[in-house]
């Protein structure tokens, strides 16, 4: 009986080991010889091809479709943006031995405001607001360099706290009123930034009025601003007025002449907040100057008035242009203040967000192409998402994180 | 280098043959003195034994036990286990603990730890147990008023109640019927005084809207109540411990209520002189906003006069001048009136600042497609 048993289970057991093994050989992947009649999706060689660059290197044929991409940026716009960027960008873009921008959202926004503008209505007013390190001035950049490549005239301030605040400045008394208070060095430097971005756009505009600087010096009308900027930087004393006459022509040429004027200011609250007593810019009575009180101030806060034509102001409102106990928020109203907001308004706030999850892999794939990160751990997927989770996908996070690691 | 190490040794040595003759000095002197010691102690014991031929043993006092005391065993007394070892766990905790006390950790039937320890090395790193624990006895504790102490007070009380009037179900009806809220306290205690100085206190709670008023009479009601209203809440709260009786701090309360009632209606000759500083809210008509925005829609309204083709001019503006009042009437001037008020007094957030934008775009005909 037992070993009848047995017999049978034994059988069974074979039984099933052949079945087995018929399976196994029956499932086993043998090479197939005619690998085009497979239907079986080919598997990759390699990891699928990262894409984070796009070739369109014109800022003016960006669309929605290139948002997270980089673009390269030729040498000689570079040369126009360059004194806008952020030095630690700069240090990177060096780094990387390539300058590549990304194009983003809210400079598409910005750009599709622009295109369908209508240039005969005094200047709109947009006001670039967002996080600390979310791309504010990158945005504006992006602008500048998409105007400057139609054409416009650019007034660019890069930083406008430089103007109010300061412990080692030279303050001196206005040439043109006396109440009001020039910054010879800065405005030579402004005035030297201004000719660097508009080469070749210059030619041909004149004075239309008749500028008396001292008794025996005078700007007869038709001087050319080319002549107008040497003066003030050749006469260090009345380079903040020059500073004045070269903005008063260009609101009043604007129209007459059919220019396109591009007026950018970033952290723009520092024109209309007050500083603390230690920080803000002092006279030699040791008087805390009003930002209104300053010549350049006053004459870039007439830009962003809307009575003249024919212009653009883009602005951007940062929290450090503001005073320590005025950095909780980052909405423009607040950091404007009641008297910017008057100044302003009505002014179409764009919000500038942090990274997209798109556009922050994008730009840690760059980063990653760039042998900016090494190490092993971030090229996974896992320290991908890692780096996106401690620096919360914002940008300056973003790169401050990869640079420490 | 071996010079050094000689001469180091020879120090050692030398200072060996010092110690060694110091100790030999030492052991002389002792001997001499315990020689000393001996004649005269012999000395004395020739008077106190002389009769005796024998050698006389000399005793050394305290060396051998002379008499034997017995002592009684100290009485100790025998702890008796902790009384929660015996509960049973049928018993009646009412019974247990039936006031409010201290704690004691030998009447609480479980386990429980309370205390900080620094590191590992402090009482082994573990929380200090209920027993002789200090920080228990500290804190209130709540083992009076368990769920079945509070039943058994409902139980006492119950037959001073009386039923709960009927249409009076809900919080809201209670507070439609009994607006006013008023609370006063008493306090009973054991003790040679029957005064307590809080049971004076009166104070009254009703909500501003229960109240009729006007938008002046609100805002003046408001001012001048100050931090006694409550704005998340609508309530306001009067609370009087300035006169001797409870009585009259209850009737002054009211008092109070009436008095900036009627107050609040008033309207003073100086308050026509309000300043913008002074506006308890934005209003977009009196503020630079809406003087801008009027100069600012008629020069785009004289630019789209002079030019030709209907290319981006603002469609919306009447053709020739009116009255600022009309063009303030149009539903996009109306609508960015809206969005600027709210941004100031609702505050900036996402949905007010893109109401905003949202209001621009269409007051001065902005459009992006992105």
């Amino acid at each position: 009986m037992a070993a009848s048993i047995r017999q049978k289970l034994s059988s069974v057991a074979s039984r099933t080991n052949s079945l087995l093994r018929k399976s196994v050989t029956s499932i086993e992947h043998t090479p197939c010889v005619c690998s085009c009649y497979s239907t079986a999706a080919k598997r990759l060689e390699q990891e699928p091809r990262t894409a984070f660059r796009t070739n369109e290197t014109d800022p003016r044929k960006h669309t929605i479709d290139h948002v997270g991409l980089y673009y390269s940026v030729p040498d000689e716009e570079m040369a126009v943006l360059k004194t806008g960027v952020h030095p630690w960008h700069l240090r990177m873009m060096k780094s990387f031995n390539e300058s590549c921008m990304m194009v983003r959202k809210p400079a598409l926004e910005l750009k599709g405001y622009l295109d369908k503008l209508n240039l005969k209505h005094p200047v709109p007013r947009f006001l670039l607001y967002g996080r600390r390190g979310s791309g504010k001035t990158m945005t504006m950049q992006h602008t500048i360099q998409c105007c400057h490549k139609n054409g416009w005239i650019i007034v660019h301030v890069p930083w406008a706290g430089q103007w109010v605040r300061g412990w080692y400045k030279e303050v001196a008394v206005s040439t043109y009123k006396p109440d009001r208070y020039d910054l010879p060095a800065d405005s030579a430097e402004w005035l030297n930034h201004f000719r660097a971005q508009n080469q070749g756009k210059l030619t041909g505009l004149k004075t239309t009025s008749e500028y008396i600087w001292t008794k025996r010096e005078k700007a007869e009308a038709g001087t050319s601003f080319d002549e107008i900027i040497n003066f003030g930087l050749s006469r260090l004393k009345f380079s903040s007025d020059c500073v004045g006459v070269l903005l008063k022509e260009l609101r009043e040429q604007a129209e007459l002449k059919g220019l396109k004027v591009l007026v950018a200011v970033d952290s723009v609250n520092a024109f209309y907040v007050q500083w603390n007593q230690l920080n803000a810019l002092k006279n030699i009575e040791k008087k805390k100057l009003q930002p209104g009180e300053i010549s350049l101030v006053h004459n870039f806060k007439k830009m962003l008035n809307p009575d003249w034509t024919h212009g653009v102001a883009i602005c951007a409102v940062s929290e450090e242009a503001n005073d320590e106990d005025r950095r909780e928020n980052f909405t423009p109203v607040y950091l404007l203040g009641q008297e910017g907001f008057e100044a302003l308004d009505p002014f179409v706030p764009i919000f500038v967000p942090e990274y997209t999850e798109k556009e922050a892999l994008s730009n840690i794939n760059y980063f990653i192409d760039r042998n900016w990160i090494q190490n092993a751990h971030g090229k996974t997927d896992e320290g991908k998402k890692e780096l996106m989770f401690v620096s919360n996908r914002n940008p300056f996070n973003l790169a401050k994180i990869c640079a420490q690691s | 280098m071996a010079s050094v190490s000689v001469r180091k040794t020879f120090v050692v040595l030398n200072s060996r043959a010092r110690d060694i003759k110091f100790i030999q000095q030492r052991a002389l002197h002792m001997s001499l003195s315990l020689k000393g010691q001996d004649i005269k102690s012999i000395e004395n014991d020739k008077e106190t034994s002389s009769d005796t031929d024998e050698f006389r043993v000399y005793q050394i006092e305290g060396l051998k036990r002379t008499s034997s005391v017995r002592r009684a065993e100290r009485w100790s007394k025998r702890v008796p286990p902790p009384r929660y070892r015996s509960m049973s766990t049928e018993q009646d905790w009412t019974d247990v603990w039936p006031t409010a006390s201290t704690f004691k950790w030998s009447a609480v039937p479980f386990p429980v730890r309370q205390g900080y320890v620094e590191n590992s090395s402090e009482n082994e790193g573990v929380i200090p147990s209920k027993y002789a624990n200090l920080e228990l006895m500290k804190g209130p504790n709540f083992l009076h008023l368990t769920p079945a102490h509070v039943q058994k007070h409902c139980k006492a009380i119950k037959h001073f109640c009386t039923k709960w009037p009927e249409g009076l179900e809900t919080d809201e009806q209670c507070q439609k019927h009994f607006p006013v809220e008023s609370v006063t306290s008493d306090y009973i205690y054991a003790g040679p005084s029957l005064t307590d100085d809080r049971a004076r206190v009166a104070s009254i709670k009703f909500k501003l809207s229960d109240l009729k008023l006007d938008y002046h009479a609100r805002d003046k009601f408001v001012r001048l109540v100050g931090d006694r209203y409550n704005p998340e809440t609508d309530d306001v709260f009067f609370e009087s411990n300035r006169c001797p009786l409870k009585s009259q701090n209850l009737e002054y309360v009211k008092f109070l209520l009436t008095a900036v009632y009627f107050e609040s209606w008033k309207n003073e000759s100086w308050e026509q002189g309000k300043q913008l500083s002074d506006m308890e809210t934005y209003v977009w008509n009196h503020n630079k906003s809406h003087k801008t925005c009027m100069s600012l829609l008629a020069s785009i309204q004289a630019k789209d006069k002079t030019t030709e083709g209907e290319l981006g001019k603002l469609n919306y503006l009447p053709e020739n001048e009116v009255d600022t009042s009309v063009i303030c009437g149009l539903p996009e001037v109306q609508q960015y009136k809206v969005a600027v008020e709210t941004l100031f007094n609702v505050g900036e957030n996402m949905e007010t600042l893109n109401a905003y934008k949202m209001a621009v775009e269409k007051l001065l005909n902005f459009k992006s497609d992105v």
